[in-house]
């Protein structure tokens, strides 16, 4: 879901369920002449890609780091285009044939890449298998679902208990990608691990899988959309962004996703793709349970304390400031430029202000100063940033310690069943739907203040619960937009997570090679890669 | 092995033939004193030297390569290198400093005691330095700090208890050297009590030894630690360390390699520093006919 | 010495080592309960709490048995090299240490040869030319290197070699014998800065020792090439010094190879100890720690029976420090 996909962070890469908008160019083609591999730039025989950190497993299941590599080889039903109109993939066709079922017909004559036909088997036991007990995918299904099961031989019927608008989206996740049951069975034990891999359907084969260096993947010589135009893609996994850069300067690798990009860029001697993005928002989460957040007025002080432009400028830049919970490029989904900026006018916003913050401290039952920890993840600008804020927040008398971990240990601490220890932290959330309601629906509401869930923040009042629930409610976007105005300026007021700034999707792309439809999305576009072509 | 023990060789420190090359060193003596003065200096008023607020954030002008208002530019998030690198004398001189200074006294009584007791003790103690010596200590540091957490403080405590047996075994030696001289005897005989013929008597003797010994304890302390904030398991983030900055500015290598540089030539050059003057010491209280 | 003191000296050190290996292990495994927190947290790690992982991981730690018995469990576990599955990426720990050890190895195998050869070969010129230029060079480069720890002297390499002067790769390991050689050359330099220090020192002071010796002087006296006095007096009784600080030699590149790995960005088993140590995996964190203290003891072991064989004057148990 994220640009930098490559980040292992499951809250954005597992969550994007709606997925995906943009169809690239190479894709919008192949989807209407079905003839991918015959275009006009030619072959590429080798195609290098730089991975940080390294996949170690393509079991969906127990790891949330593989699915931009693993979508080279595993494809899902659908895809969900920028309208929010899913368009067939692996599923040719689906109908809702009652209120609480859902067919799906799966295309015919797709072949693995093994040579074995695609059925519905296949289809049925991968979801089945995504959302079983202990899954680290298992999320991505609504509780609502009651069954998946395969009908036919290329029919798979979903039924739930009731009905469910959110399910629709569901089967177009890029972390649900469709493999070979007889496959799976034969190695059990080490599916999607190093040596073993998977099967998939997808326009290539991982032919050898090392989870320390990488992976190299050849074409799919049966790719059900006809000929493959990269005939051999190599992954390689690098520990430090540093490292990665060095490579690419040197032309080891053409394809790399930045993460501190201003470093990276000078490293490698090389100017980033970047578009701005709507889909990844950075910001400060505070706890509502834990002190010293649960006073209004602390928060309020950070949010006039945080300096976006200083903050930019620790991430390395490649991004915009953003003010509202739901933003102004996420509304414009639903409403025109000028109906969203009518709605946002009455949402409160807070501009760095150290006055404002220091009296906001003074109301605040520290008026003499708080100390406070909160975590921080170990990869590119995270430190940076996190420091940044330390030094802001040390302004106005909030003593921060940056308690550093591993993305996965900070997951960990952000999914705890125990809410109330849940540290403090900035990070990044990734939309998962250009719906505004959907997008970052996954961090609101009660719901989703329980273990394995994200609203990191533990802050839902009855209201709020209520506003989410309207918001899905109706179909009449002007009434969704007041909604969601709504949600914004609740989300102001109680201040407990404070938006700072829009990070652009950056991708460093060797010369020689070209990528027009690169965007924040590409990530949930199934075989993502096919929009590479020779420049 | 803690790192002192690589810089360190307890034979050789018993070798005449080294005491040749003092005269044509002593400039480099002069050096290293003037060096750990300065490293004293910075470690002590710190910050207060410093032409900037080390911790001071310019968010406008990161990865600024050096000039006049920033003599080794400035770091991802716009702080003054070489205010930095003042402030960082702190870490890198207290820490091994509490270290040597507690391996010294530990050491010395366990070396004195095992030297004079023999026998059993001295076997028990033995094989508890030998186990001890055989130890990586950073790779016990790193362990550490993956089961209990990440701790600077902790990490001194640990690496003391690395450090005694290095410092148990080379007084050890001494003493056993000292054990058949013929004042040790007489004093044995007039009757004198054990303890104060270990501490009087004997240890004086082998004291420019045990001081010797303390300067390298102290520079191989100064790099295990730095080598443990360079992979983040001691400080937190933005502390101004040597082994910290040397990792957390490696990704500006193309930008303000100064930023990465400076700091490891500091670990370096003290080091090298307390090495020469441990050296230099054990020359000097040797040939005043202390030892032997 | 006779074979049958050399078996029982063997005997009894074996028996020293495999106490030492059920303590190293009994306190690796006592990490688990070292480790501030719940242990059943610890374990699961990002994976979710739910009854189902909490009965799996009870019964795949032992976690309802006494302390004792689980140890025993864990150590029988262990000695078929089984040492559970990494919290972080849910392979097992013997598939991460695999997938790692060839590059550890050749890493420091590589900067093995490099300190013998450089260490021995500038540690005989030293003593050779005792008082020269040379030696005086050598000398003070000997200090130079023994205060410059692996990773001060792998970012300057990295620096000087690979960015202002680009004659090795910065990165990678590289595939195939040459390719790989050529990549690990800076780390494998790296690695050795302190430990040829090291031993050039070592060698220099033994050679001196054993140029005063009255046998190398009758050697010289009753006309002995040059080469003879030295391959054949000189070296080998220089060179059994080296063998008795091989124990220092190890750990110096043990703690190097975890320096240089995260320096250098490469996926040994280095960085895979920092990795599971920055993200409290302890099971990798017990497999590799397993691993390192078993080469270790391991080696000690071989050193003391190689420095009886080659070294005739030893005799059994007059070793004691």
């Amino acid at each position: 879901m994220l640009p930098n996909s490559k980040r292992a962070f499951s809250r954005f890469a597992s969550l994007s369920a709606a997925g995906a908008l943009l169809i690239g160019g190479a894709l919008a083609a192949c989807s209407t002449s079905n003839n991918s591999g015959s275009s006009a730039s030619g072959t590429i025989s080798n195609f290098t890609v730089g991975f940080d950190p390294a996949v170690s497993t393509l079991n969906y299941a127990k790891s949330n780091i593989g699915y931009q590599l693993g979508g080279l080889a595993l494809e899902p039903l659908l895809i969900a285009e920028k309208s929010g109109k899913l368009v067939p993939w692996l599923a040719q066709s689906w109908k809702q044939t009652s209120p609480t079922t859902y067919v799906y017909n799966i295309r015919h004559g797709v072949k693995f890449s093994d040579g074995d036909t695609l059925t519905a088997t296949d289809v049925a036991f991968s979801l089945n298998y995504y959302r079983s007990t202990g899954s680290l995918d298992a999320y991505n299904f609504p509780t609502t679902l009651k069954s998946i099961t395969a009908t036919g031989p290329e029919t798979v019927t979903v039924t739930l208990t009731q009905p469910d608008a959110a399910w629709a989206v569901v089967p177009a996740g890029d972390n649900l990608g469709i493999f070979e049951k007889k496959f799976f069975e034969a190695h059990k034990s080490t599916f999607g691990q190093p040596g073993t891999g998977v099967m998939g359907t997808g326009p290539w084969v991982i032919t050898n899988f090392n989870g320390t260096t990488g992976a190299t993947l050849k074409a799919n010589p049966h790719y059900w959309r006809g000929t493959v135009p990269i005939k051999k893609v190599s992954a390689q996994f690098f520990s430090s962004e540093t490292s990665e850069a060095l490579a690419f300067r040197d032309g080891e690798i053409d394809l790399a996703f930045p993460i501190d990009n201003k470093a990276f860029a000078s490293t490698a001697g090389v100017s980033l793709t970047s578009v701005p993005s709507y889909a990844v928002q950075g910001g400060f989460f505070m706890n509502v349970l834990q002190k010293p957040w649960n006073n209004v007025h602390v928060r309020l002080a950070v949010a006039y304390a945080l300096d976006r432009t200083a903050l930019i400028a620790a991430w390395g830049g490649y991004a915009d400031p953003v003010y509202q919970f739901l933003t102004a490029g996420l509304l414009e989904n639903i409403g025109s430029p000028a109906q969203v900026a009518s709605v946002l006018k009455t949402v409160p916003t807070y501009h760095y202000n150290l006055a404002k913050a220091k009296a906001e401290m003074a109301a605040s039952p520290y008026p003499h100063g708080v100390n406070a920890t909160i975590s921080v993840e170990s990869a590119g600008s995270y430190p940076n940033v996190s420091q940044a804020i330390e030094a802001e927040l040390g302004a106005i008398g909030i003593h921060l310690k940056l308690d550093v971990m591993t993305a996965d240990a900070q997951t960990a601490n952000l999914t705890a069943a125990d809410r109330q220890g849940i540290l403090a932290n900035f990070t990044y959330n990734g939309a998962v739907s250009r719906d505004p309601g959907e997008a970052f629906e996954f961090c609101m509401g009660s719901s989703n203040i329980s273990a394995g869930n994200w609203n990191v923040m533990n802050w839902a009042p009855a209201s709020m619960d209520k506003l989410i629930a309207e918001g899905f409610a109706t179909t009449n976007n002007a009434a969704r937009l007041k909604i969601y105005g709504q949600i914004d300026t609740a989300y102001a007021q109680a201040a407990p997570f404070i938006p700072l700034f829009n990070e652009d999707a950056t991708m460093a792309l060797a010369s020689g090679y070209k990528w027009p439809e690169f965007n924040g999305y590409y990530y949930d576009l199934g075989p993502w890669l096919l929009g590479v072509s020779k420049s | 092995m803690t790192a002192s023990s690589a810089l360190v060789l307890p034979e050789e420190l018993a070798q005449p033939g080294r005491r040749a090359r003092r005269r044509l060193r002593s400039p480099v003596i002069w050096l290293s004193f003037v060096i750990m003065a300065g490293v004293l200096v910075m470690a002590i008023f710190g910050a207060l030297l410093a032409p900037q607020n080390p911790a001071t954030q310019h968010l406008a002008i990161v990865t600024a390569p050096p000039s006049g208002a920033h003599w080794l530019g400035t770091d991802a998030l716009g702080r003054d290198v070489f205010s930095r690198v003042i402030a960082g004398a702190r870490t890198a001189f207290f820490g091994p400093l509490v270290i040597a200074a507690a391996s010294f006294l530990l050491g010395n009584l366990l070396g004195l005691f095992a030297g004079y007791r023999g026998g059993l003790a001295d076997s028990l103690i033995m094989r508890w330095v030998d186990f001890m010596w055989s130890l990586p200590a950073l790779v016990i540091l790193v362990v550490v700090a993956g089961t209990v957490g990440s701790s600077y403080w902790l990490a001194v405590a640990v690496l003391i208890v690395l450090t005694v047996p290095f410092d148990t075994r080379v007084i050890r030696g001494a003493t056993l050297e000292q054990m058949p001289r013929p004042y040790v005897e007489a004093a044995k005989t007039l009757g004198v009590p054990r303890w104060k013929i270990m501490l009087f008597h004997v240890w004086p003797n082998v004291s420019p030894v045990a001081v010797a010994n303390t300067c390298l304890v102290f520079a191989g302390s100064l790099v295990t630690l730095a080598g443990l904030e360079f992979l983040g398991l001691g400080l937190p983030p933005g502390t101004p360390d040597w082994g910290l900055m040397l990792s957390q500015n490696e990704a500006l290598l193309f930008t303000n390699p100064l930023a990465t540089i400076a700091p490891g030539v500091m670990i370096v050059l003290t080091a090298i520093a307390m090495n020469l003057i441990g050296d230099w010491l054990y020359e000097q209280l040797t040939s005043r006919g202390a030892v032997r | 010495m006779t074979g049958r003191g050399m078996l029982v000296f063997i005997l009894r050190r074996l028996v020293v080592l495999a106490v030492l290996l059920v303590a190293i292990s009994f306190v690796t495994f006592s990490l688990l309960y070292i480790s501030p927190g719940n242990l059943i947290d610890i374990l699961l790690g990002a994976r979710p709490h739910t009854a189902a992982t909490v009965r799996a991981l009870t019964r795949e730690y032992h976690l309802n048995k006494p302390f004792l018995e689980q140890y025993w469990l864990w150590a029988r576990q262990a000695v078929q090299l089984r040492f559970g599955t990494s919290i972080q990426t849910s392979l097992s720990v013997t598939s991460e240490i695999t997938a790692r050890l060839p590059l550890t190895l050749f890493l420091g195998i590589y900067s093995f040869i490099l300190t013998m050869v450089f260490g021995i070969g500038l540690g005989v010129a030293s003593a050779l030319g005792r008082g020269n230029v040379v030696d005086r060079g050598i000398t003070g480069a000997v200090m130079l290197g023994l205060s410059t720890p692996a990773f001060v002297a792998a970012v300057a390499l990295l620096y000087v070699f690979a960015i202002r002067v680009r004659w090795f790769p910065a990165y990678g390991v590289g595939s195939g014998f040459f390719n790989e050689l050529w990549h690990l050359t800076l780390p494998a330099l790296a690695l050795a800065v302190t430990t040829v220090a090291y031993v050039v020192r070592h060698t220099r002071a033994a050679m001196i020792g054993t140029l005063d010796q009255d046998y190398v002087v009758f050697a010289r006296a009753r006309g002995l090439s040059r080469s003879r006095v030295l391959f054949v007096y000189l070296l080998r009784n220089a060179l059994i010094p080296v063998i008795t600080i091989s124990g220092v030699i190890l750990s110096s590149l043990i703690v190097g190879v975890v320096l240089v790995e995260v320096a250098f960005s490469l996926p040994g088993l280095g960085s895979l100890l920092v990795t599971a140590a920055t993200s409290k995996d302890l099971p990798v964190l017990q497999g590799v720690v397993l691993l390192f203290a078993v080469v270790i003891v391991v080696a000690n072991l071989l050193a003391d029976v190689i420095y009886m064989v080659v070294d005739p004057r030893i005799r059994v148990g007059e070793r004691s420090s």
